[in-house]
């Protein structure tokens, strides 16, 4: 599902505002918007370029340490110590005026992503190393994260950092919950939860700073692993997450449709309707799909949109596998469901509504 | 940038409202302004459609994977082309035009392949995979030529790419000294779909010249490039296919680069060729390094780590200073 909606520019957006009387000092509003364009980061394509490059890189390093002998999981300490050495080295790197505008400022920028990555990873495996606890891992990465998040500022290293501590806090839970005081479930549940409160804020929230964005996108992302892996999903309680998806993703068509009023429009009470029938027959990366394809829609996010098309495929092809149901009453849940919803559109169809004015 | 150039999307007015520049007012009338109402029940209207469809589909064939042993062979043919022909049926009173209609044949096309894999297990003909690809292929190339529809072209070329594949492996059986040509074949392939394309586009051909087309096209074509191209640069005895496909994988980039830097200029597809590209000099960085430094391997890590950033960092420098040029041109 693309999003073909007409792009416009902001001076169409302030002729339409000024008509309605919406704003008094145009002058004022442009020069804020001019100023927030100076803070735009690279493009999206050469990031990833700058990603592979990164990881690339990182590997090269890591087999120069190992082959001088540096990387020793009989000697955790070293590494603990060579690899917030990287660290620093990264963020001073990274601080040099003028880097990416020349090939050597690209270099130093690519440098520097390299070495952070390298660093992490060494911090990461010494600290695990150093250790006996399995949350040992989860908590370097948490603490290499939040130490650098905001003195290393480039989007790919918050994402893929804030990505790494939700996916190794699943999987520790996961594997290790059941050996902590508190019932598994509850963490597991309460994991999930907070994740979708503060992800839910962060995409949705106009008063979020941007550099606050690849966190909000490691969450959409962690949330759709819980939603799509078996086994993260039935180690919660799964009527709780049920009911937290559709609660959501009421509040979601309240929030695009610009108020809870919008919710008594035939179309909504209809798409309300279906997210209860969602959560009734346990599809959450079903939800998380329409609920990131909503967000992607209204805030013109291609990556969500395209993160929520590829995620409903990917929940069939697993939902086929998952073990706590048979197929007979998958293959009927998928069924009545595509059922409800295309008797929905049909609905719209026939009052006019998926032509309305 | 000037002013009007800046995009006005949701994220400007979330921002314009949190700093005090807009009323909840005025915000609610802009971002009506950016997505009126009628574009949301469209929106959803079409969500509808596809998400049901999709599950509704999925439910049939869950079905059918259930009852698959106990299912008699006339059941499993005939509920296939029921299918089949009230798909295409129902796709030819809605019009092919049509997204109902397009989305009903590319239902149909699918269903084509799952009765030849039927087909062929009821009957034991002992067909190669190949053969069911082909066969699948050349029956929906109809529906795919009618069908003005961008996805089942996608469709096509996928399961045209299979066949090709497979027919290679299956029934071409090449010696070792020939295996690297089935990459030429690939690259062809795709290479002449993405010429279609965007011949289809210059002609204004709406429904394929839709961004998504080229990029899954040029990426596709630059992955049949690409893998020979690399390999023959690390290679110290290239066979003849590799000396042909390698070859050709690297005019391959310079064709690509040269049609979307210079005459259809398209950001990301320069972007993905220059990444193919950068990736083929880090393979020939690594067969130069690990020659000169021979045995001293952890002088090699270093010098190629050192040696990928130059190259990335290179073409970094150079896709910034050219997007400018391919944002105005491509506006």
């Amino acid at each position: 599902m693309t999003d073909r909606a007409t792009m416009h520019r902001v001076p169409a957006l302030l002729d339409a505002l000024a008509r309605d009387g919406h704003i008094s000092d145009r002058q004022a509003v442009e020069a804020f918007v001019l100023a927030r364009q100076g803070e735009t980061e690279l493009p999206l394509h050469i990031r990833v370029l700058a990603g592979i490059a990164a990881v690339i890189a990182c590997a090269c390093f890591v087999g120069f340490l190992w082959k001088l002998g540096l990387i020793d999981y009989d000697e955790p300490a070293g590494m603990l110590l060579i690899g917030p050495a990287f660290i620093v080295a990264a963020i001073v790197l990274n601080r040099i005026p003028g880097v990416s505008q020349t090939t050597v400022g690209s270099f130093l920028l690519q440098a520097s992503l390299a070495m952070m990555a390298t660093g992490k990873l060494l911090f990461i495996i010494g600290f695990n190393e150093s250790f006996s606890t399995p949350w040992a891992w989860s908590l370097a990465a948490l603490i290499v994260t939040a130490a650098t998040y905001h003195l290393f500022p480039m989007s790919i290293d918050r994402f893929l950092s804030s990505f790494v501590v939700l996916l190794s806090v699943m999987v520790t839970t996961v594997v290790w919950g059941e050996e902590t005081t508190l019932p598994h479930e509850l963490l597991m549940t309460g994991f999930f939860g907070l994740q979708l409160t503060v992800g839910a804020v962060l995409l949705t929230h106009g008063r979020i700073r941007r550099e606050h964005l690849p966190l909000g996108y490691a969450i959409a992302f962690s949330l759709c692993v819980i939603g799509l892996t078996s086994p993260a999903y039935v180690a919660t309680y799964p009527m709780v997450v049920n009911g937290m998806l559709a609660g959501g993703l009421i509040a979601l068509f309240a929030w695009a449709g610009g108020g809870v009023d919008i919710l008594k429009r035939p179309p909504m009470v209809l798409a309300s309707l279906g997210a209860v029938l969602l959560a009734l027959i346990s599809a959450p990366a079903l939800m998380l799909s329409i609920g990131a394809m909503i967000i992607g829609y209204a805030k013109h996010e291609r990556r969500l949109l395209i993160l929520g098309a590829l995620l409903m495929p990917a929940f069939l092809w697993t939902y086929y596998y998952d073990p706590e149901v048979s197929l007979l009453m998958k293959s009927a849940i998928l069924t009545v469901t595509g059922g409800a919803l295309l008797a929905g559109r049909f609905y719209m169809s026939y009052t006019g509504k998926s032509r309305e004015a | 940038m000037a002013i009007d150039q800046v995009p006005a999307n949701r994220r400007l007015v979330e921002e314009l409202y949190a700093n005090g520049y807009l009323t909840a007012a005025a915000r609610q009338a802009a971002l009506e302004f950016l997505k009126p109402h009628d574009q949301w029940s469209l929106w959803i209207s079409r969500l509808l459609l596809i998400v049901g469809s999709a599950l509704a589909l999925s439910g049939v064939v869950y079905f059918f994977a259930f009852n698959w042993s106990q299912i008699p062979p006339i059941a499993k043919f005939a509920s296939i082309q029921i299918g089949i022909v009230a798909a295409v049926g129902a796709a030819s009173v809605w019009g092919f035009t049509r997204t109902h209609g397009q989305v009903l044949v590319v239902g149909a096309s699918v269903l084509v392949g799952v009765f030849l894999a039927v087909f062929g297990q009821v009957y034991q003909t002992g067909a190669d995979a190949f053969e069911l690809f082909t066969a699948w292929s050349v029956l929906i190339l109809g529906w795919s030529v009618i069908s003005n529809f961008a996805p089942q072209w996608a469709l096509w070329l996928a399961v045209t790419n299979v066949a090709l594949g497979l027919w290679w492996r299956q029934a071409a059986l090449p010696s070792e000294e020939m295996a690297f040509l089935i990459y030429a074949y690939l690259a062809l392939l795709n290479g002449m779909a993405l010429a279609v394309r965007e011949w289809g586009a210059l002609r204004g051909v709406d429904w394929i010249a839709r961004r998504w087309t080229r990029v899954l096209l040029t990426i596709a074509t630059l992955l049949a490039l690409l893998v020979p191209a690399s390999t023959l640069v690390m290679a110290d005895d290239p066979t003849t296919s590799m000396l042909v496909a390698g070859i050709m994988g690297l005019i391959g980039h310079v064709v690509l680069y040269s049609a979307y830097r210079h005459l259809l200029p398209d950001a990301w597809a320069v972007s993905a060729t220059v990444l193919s590209g950068c990736l083929v000099l880090d393979a020939a960085a690594y067969r130069i390094l690990s020659s000169a430094l021979g045995d001293n391997t952890a002088a090699t890590w270093l010098s190629l780590g050192l040696a990928t950033l130059v190259i990335f960092a290179t073409a970094m420098v150079y896709l910034r200073s050219i997007a400018p040029k391919l944002k105005a041109a491509h506006d």
